[in-house]
């Protein structure tokens, strides 16, 4: 005779439901994927093919202008000092830039989920401290710290031949790594707040109750209740880890390392270099002739602010898909206004608990 | 007494973390990991930070103690953030409450251009204004604001440029905020009593979404550091994270960090404090 209550639905991104549909559903989470999957696709076609060479134009037998190309001269683009398409070099370089968001928000949140989520199982103090260790994290802008610890490694030094510390895989799997970790502290804390917020709630404090373990609530209960965080957060990190990427490629750090050519002879400001054909790069090499060929920067920033664009347009499709599964078909608020008024008010039950005939016959 | 000593124990730590945080450049040897270093970096970053006079940086060659630029430099950086929170804060407010004089279709097509504002990297605004302001004065010959700062500070165009992104992320965050508000039971109440769209929005909406997006203080400010850093390089400010960004060394980067902590810390304490004042209760 166990009186069994109406399953609780799974929220989140449940697989019974048919994650394909849930994405159909949402029209900006399919735009953005789309967006996104092709962007990606063109990016893997561009590999052998670097595209055309436009380092003169000619009209009428008249030399009329050399590379590079303002876009104006050569729509929609212009082309880089040595002729190259800029819309080429987006291409190109847009599977680098979205493969190191990805891989280091990746990184971000297993450490960040593993480490704040077994925290909890740790006495309170433990947790109040490393959070209050943490937290100088916040009043330190995140690029100017990644730049110091970066500076000593991607710069080669100020000669005719180039010289690093270390190989260009080293290098890049250095600044990935920093990429990553340099936000899992922030990332942490969350996280830790989070599970501590829902270790309070009432189906959990009953399964303590009945002898679950720590580690048994933490496996079944709380990764059912961060798992739509966890996705949200993902795609939040992809932009963090994108804006930071911005800044670096102002800094003249180029992801796999920075080639500084120095001109000796004349007073000309040292030229930049990036390794990788990746889009923080060309900002990089574009930011010293601003004002001279503005396009060369403002470009490869556009498409920043296009992709950023259209990775918080999947977070906020996530989000709204999120509320729709977990409460109800009706807008939230109105729902939570309808909550309230059947709770304030004890002598209308609220509907969900009305048991069912079934559950009358169970109960004998 | 118990909150006293706990308050105490919590000074420490950060203070403690800001320590760890600033040695960090030491744990690096090119890419290599090194313990020994970074135990003797913290160590010359403590010996440093009770020994102020010992603090230089050097530039061609010349070494010099930080102080007394160190303070000018702050000062301005600390300038530049606050006039910075409180132009976004005004202006996202006033134009938060012109836009809910608007339609309801109106208010959903500005909500969309702000969340695409919302996600264009702070540089790329920075050098569209920059570049904006070039053009005029080459067009027009009238030099609306320096771009770029030589030898005295700089302040209108910095601030604005600050303000710019946290602005529109407050202004976006008050018009969701007053929707929400405008659901509450106190907007029917207020309604059946025959007031006025205009009198519930500006006298009741109004008080409890301010307060609302006080709380989001923090979320704000450390939004707007990261901007400051981006600001400070690209007009060449004589401010306290440009300086760092050129002369990075371990002790310089724990005490600015420190001076950055200080007063962000206390602002953030007085907002808490003036929220538990007029609600009665923490949020968030």
């Amino acid at each position: 005779m166990i009186m069994t209550g109406p399953k609780i639905k799974e929220k989140g991104l449940s697989l019974k439901k048919g994650v394909i549909m849930q994405v159909l559903r949402n029209k900006k989470m399919w735009m953005s994927l789309v967006f996104i999957a092709g962007l990606l696709v063109v990016s893997f076609l561009f590999e052998g093919n670097s595209g055309q060479v436009t380092k003169l134009i000619w009209k009428n037998g008249e030399l009329i202008g050399s590379a590079p190309f303002s876009p104006a001269q050569l729509p929609p683009f212009g082309t880089d000092e040595l002729g190259n398409n800029m819309l080429d070099l987006l291409f190109k370089g847009a599977k680098f830039t979205i493969g190191i968001a990805v891989i280091a928000a990746l990184i971000r949140l297993v450490f960040s989920v593993f480490i704040g989520v077994g925290l909890t199982l740790f006495p309170k103090w433990v947790q109040n401290g490393i959070t209050r260790l943490c937290s100088p994290f916040y009043y330190l802008p995140v690029s100017l710290l990644t730049y110091i610890l970066l500076v000593s490694v991607l710069f080669s030094s100020h000669s005719l031949e180039p010289k690093f510390s270390a190989t260009i895989s080293q290098r890049m799997i250095f600044e990935l790594l920093l990429l990553s970790f340099i936000g899992v502290p922030t990332l942490l804390v969350y996280f830790k707040d989070i599970t501590r917020q829902l270790l309070v709630e009432e189906h959990i404090v009953g399964s303590r109750v009945l002898g679950a373990s720590p580690i048994a609530i933490l496996r079944r209960h709380i990764w059912l209740g961060i798992k739509s965080r966890v996705v949200v957060q993902f795609v939040e990190q992809i932009i963090q880890v994108l804006i930071l990427l911005v800044h670096l490629g102002m800094f003249q750090l180029l992801f796999g390392g920075t080639i500084i050519y120095l001109t000796p002879f004349d007073q000309k400001p040292p030229v930049y270099f990036s390794i990788s054909s990746e889009w923080s790069g060309m900002i990089g090499s574009g930011y010293h002739d601003l004002t001279l060929y503005p396009w060369l920067a403002l470009d490869p920033l556009i498409a920043f602010a296009i992709l950023i664009f259209a990775f918080s347009l999947l977070r906020e499709g996530l989000k709204e898909s999120q509320n729709r599964w977990s409460t109800t078909k009706n807008k939230p608020q109105a729902r939570l206004k309808q909550l309230v008024r059947i709770s304030t008010n004890p002598s209308i039950p609220p509907e969900d608990f009305q048991p069912t005939q079934k559950q009358f016959e169970e109960v004998g | 007494m118990r909150r006293v000593l706990s308050f105490i124990g919590y000074c420490v730590l950060t203070f403690i973390g800001s320590i760890l945080i600033g040695s960090l450049p030491g744990l690096f040897q090119s890419i290599h990991m090194n313990g020994l270093s970074y135990i003797q970096t913290i160590k010359m970053v403590c010996e440093h930070l009770t020994h102020p006079s010992q603090m230089t940086y050097s530039i061609n060659g010349i070494t010099r103690s930080i102080y007394p630029m160190i303070f000018s430099y702050w000062s301005y950086s600390l300038i530049l953030l606050f006039c910075g929170f409180c132009v976004a804060l005004v202006i996202a407010t006033l134009l938060a409450f012109g836009t809910m004089l608007f339609p309801r279709p109106v208010i959903q097509i500005i909500k969309a251009v702000l969340f695409f504002l919302e996600s264009i990297p702070d540089l790329l605004i920075i050098i569209s204004i920059q570049l904006l302001v070039i053009s005029i004065y080459q067009r027009t010959h009238t030099k609306l604001f320096d771009i770029y700062s030589f030898s005295h500070p700089i302040y209108v165009l910095p601030v604005l440029t600050l303000a710019i992104l946290p602005g529109i992320m407050i202004y976006r965050m008050l018009i969701l905020e007053i929707e929400e508000q405008g659901m509450k039971d106190y907007v029917d109440l207020a309604k059946s009593k025959g007031l006025t769209k205009t009198t519930i929005l500006f006298r009741h909406i109004f008080r409890n979404t301010l307060i609302k997006t006080l709380t989001h203080a923090h979320t704000i400010l450390f939004f707007m550091l990261s901007n400051l850093l981006i600001v400070e390089i690209a007009y060449n400010s004589q401010g306290l994270l440009n300086y760092v960004y050129e002369n990075s060394s371990p002790d310089l980067l724990t005490f600015a960090l420190l001076l950055f902590l200080i007063p962000m810390v206390t602002f953030l304490t007085l907002c808490r404090f003036l929220i538990k004042k007029l609600t009665g209760s923490i949020e968030a």
